[in-house]
């Protein structure tokens, strides 16, 4: 039997099993981010001349971690679309939601 | 004749409610109920629901893709044998605890004292319960 919840000398149990739904991780590390690029698109952008692409690397570099909601993010990756380093299919892949191995 | 209200539950304080700070949050919308998932009876009895240590009551309590047929339910309310019997269910989400709706099994809610103990046999391997709890200090 599964213990749902032991608070003191209460205790709820079930032979199921409680449905948790984990917190939506919407911050992930900066080395997590730059492993959501493929390998030709880092290699793209750090080859990249471009002086809007190069700010958007030497900001990423200067973080710790990604904020996937922030404005800023979807612009960059936006950006990168524009510039032909991205699909457009690939900012929705790169801003889904993170997992615990992420942070 | 007068009945003292502080006489109830071997006197002393009046029970109360046990306290919910995360009650704005936690009582709107879907998140009301907590969710049990991972049934599995298969015509053998098991728990769906074991609640030990205090008073509580539950306004509240259904099952969920459950298929539809006989469900054995096996209700204990402190100690008692209160249920033991067929329950046919003609939908997959049978209502078994509180009035929301005409087809409610047991239309009021469920109290105890002590301990709470729900079991059910089905022929379902597959099968979630949802239900809100409030313990009573």
């Amino acid at each position: 039997m599964n213990i749902i919840l032991e608070d003191g000398s209460f205790k709820i149990e079930s032979d199921g099993t409680l449905k948790t739904t984990p917190d939506t991780i919407r911050k992930i590390t900066k080395r997590a981010f730059m492993r959501r690029f493929t390998q030709a698109e880092r290699i793209a952008i750090r080859a990249s001349s471009d002086d809007i692409v190069i700010d958007i690397h030497e900001d990423l570099k200067a973080t710790n971690n990604v904020d996937l909601d922030l404005e800023d993010t979807a612009n960059a990756l936006a950006y990168l679309v524009s510039a032909a380093i991205l699909t457009s299919d690939r900012p929705d892949e790169i801003l889904a939601d993170g997992t615990q191995g992420e942070v | 004749m007068t009945i003292n209200t502080s006489s109830l539950v071997g006197g002393g304080a009046l029970p109360k409610l046990a306290p919910d700070l995360t009650a704005p949050t936690r009582w709107g919308g879907a998140n009301i109920r907590e969710v049990i998932t991972g049934l599995n009876s298969g015509g053998v009895i098991i728990t769906a629901l074991s609640i030990t240590g205090g008073a509580g009551y539950i306004t509240q309590a259904f099952f969920d893709n459950l298929t539809a047929g006989s469900q054995t339910i096996k209700l204990t309310i402190d100690g008692v044998i209160i249920f033991n019997d067929v329950w046919t269910t003609t939908n997959t989400t049978p209502a078994l605890i509180g009035g929301s709706s005409s087809g409610t099994f047991f239309y009021d809610p469920v109290s105890w004292k002590d301990t709470f103990l729900l079991e059910i046999t089905s022929a379902d391997t597959a099968f979630d319960f949802q239900y809100i709890y409030r313990k009573i200090l």
